[in-house]
């Protein structure tokens, strides 16, 4: 049965799609069939993100102009497949979401893989969070400042409403500061257990910018490892992290030290 | 005459309500009468970053018919006005933003400067924040998905009929990964007005609830906001710098027992 995930956060900028997109590659790299969605339908970047720069057909199209779902399955590099959104405006106006079939959808692109990532907008406007699959399992993005926790309570107050099933929050870019919120203050605000810590690295950015992942870059930093980690939590499966290799760094300086001259 | 400017970015997280509560406190500090709404009904913040939370009037009550304008402005850091948006989902459930036009009307009867601050995306809150602007400031960060969706921002406003006024890039890091002012403007095809560096500290004001130009008025990140509110008002700003030659002279004359 295929396993839908959304992934929200209320707040934009928590690195909502950064995280959704190395999951993907992170849940490939365990060898699953793996296909993001992006419902982000007007500030939609996951065709920026995967380097699949202004795809032919879009979700806009398949709305809009009764394209066909299969047209707009896009493989990347890492093996994944990819549902972009247009950005198109004149398509975009020709979509209303209030009268989107979302469940018709998600039913016709099971057949495409074993689990689907869904990078949801930001915001609470749409419908889409209503439209959802009734076995999908929610997980909210947020930082550790009070706006972004703040909107991601809106998300998990909606969600609780909608009944949708909420696994937990993932704290992302996380860095020790003891001016922002703790972990324990997060969680007894949000009242859902932490999943996932990830620590705030440039070089998630960075590798971005290069069209890459960071688990594919610099797997065995801590950022990379935490989302392993994570990406195994979310399957049930076992990560060992990538940890360095302490006792060989330190013959190599005993080496170094002893071709000193005395 | 009352300038309406609308603080925009179309991606969410790039800085926007941290950049329009600085520049409004900034405006104010040089005696314009500014008040600053918060557009963004679902997914308010200003008042959190001014440390205003909780007022009980907000532009949720006036949306919905419950409250007038007026009773929604609540004086800020530097004598700013301020009219939260209100945080509650059955608040947002009541509004009809048809109801914003009347409220603006009264505004622009008050204030020297409107400031408002847009929500994230283009849906119709965000479009009706737009399509109110006489300026429109847009605010990004150098890296692509920002620029990008500045850019559909920029062409919907256009197709508004609303121009921009220049793009201030925010967590401005000197890293050649990301793109350059050059090239920012190249795309956007629209001047860049301030370039704001990136600040670990601006987390740390709103953790206090304090804006950074308060807090910190000496950190470059403050100094580069209060400079573009100069330029908005045609002010003259002499940026507060760390006195470094009179600590290097201080040091030298130390170093070498000169009195």
């Amino acid at each position: 049965m295929s396993k839908f995930v959304a992934i929200a956060s209320g707040k934009g900028g928590v690195g909502r799609t950064t995280l959704t997109y190395n999951l993907g590659v992170g849940m490939s790299l365990f060898g699953r069939n793996v296909v993001m969605l992006d419902l982000d339908l007007v500030m939609a970047n996951m065709d920026v993100i995967t380097g699949l720069l202004n795809p032919d057909v879009t979700l806009h199209d398949v709305l809009a102009k009764n394209k066909s779902i299969d047209d707009c399955v896009y493989e990347i590099e890492q093996g994944i497949r990819v549902i972009p959104t247009g950005i198109h405006f004149e398509t975009l106006r020709h979509i209303n979401p209030k009268y989107i079939s979302w469940n018709k959808i998600l039913e016709e692109i099971a057949e495409y893989g074993d689990i689907f990532l869904m990078d949801m907008p930001a915001g609470i406007n749409s419908n889409i969070f209503e439209g959802l699959p009734e076995n999908t399992e929610m997980i909210i993005v947020t930082n550790s400042t009070m706006t972004s926790v703040a909107d991601a309570l809106k998300i998990r107050i909606l969600s609780n409403e909608l009944n949708i099933q909420i696994i937990g929050f993932v704290l992302n870019m996380w860095y020790e500061d003891g001016f922002l919120l703790s972990v324990n203050e997060i969680e007894s605000l949000l009242e859902v257990p932490m999943i996932g810590l990830i620590p705030y690295d440039r070089e998630v950015e960075r590798s971005m910018a290069l069209g890459k992942s960071v688990v594919e870059i610099n797997p065995s930093s801590p950022t990379s490892n935490a989302i392993m980690q994570l990406t195994a939590h979310l399957l049930g499966e076992e990560y060992k992290p990538i940890e360095p290799d302490k006792a060989g760094i330190l013959n190599r300086l005993k080496k170094f030290i002893g071709m000193l001259p005395e | 005459m009352t300038r309406v400017i609308t603080v925009a970015s179309g991606k969410g997280g790039v800085g926007k309500t941290t950049i329009t509560a600085n520049l409004g406190v900034a405006l104010a500090t040089y005696g314009e009468e500014t008040v600053v709404l918060d557009a963004d009904v679902a997914m308010a913040n200003l008042e959190l970053i001014l440390g205003m939370e909780g007022k009980s009037i907000t532009l949720h009550d006036v949306l919905s018919g419950e409250a007038s304008i007026e009773d929604a402005i609540y004086e800020g850091p530097g004598g700013v006005k301020v009219i939260p948006a209100g945080i509650s989902l059955e608040g947002l459930r009541k509004i009809r933003l048809d109801r914003l036009e009347e409220a603006l009307s009264i505004l622009v009867e008050i204030a020297d400067i409107l400031l408002i601050d847009a929500p994230a995306g283009l849906e119709k809150d965000a479009l009706a924040a737009i399509a109110a602007a006489q300026e429109l400031i847009l605010v990004t960060t150098p890296e692509v998905p920002s620029i990008s969706d500045a850019l559909k921002t920029k062409i919907i406003a256009n197709k508004l009929g609303v121009e921009i006024t220049g793009v201030v890039i925010n967590r401005e890091q000197h890293d050649k990964t990301f793109l350059t002012v050059n090239e920012i403007e190249t795309i956007l095809e629209v001047p860049v007005i301030a370039v704001v560096p990136d600040d670990p500290e601006v987390s740390r004001a709103a953790a206090f609830g304090e804006p950074l130009v308060v807090k910190n008025p000496k950190s470059p990140t403050s100094n580069a906001i209060m400079q573009l509110g100069a330029d908005l008002i045609g002010e003259e700003y002499h940026p507060i710098e760390p006195d470094k030659k009179g600590v290097i002279s201080k040091l030298v004359e130390g170093l070498l027992g000169r009195r």
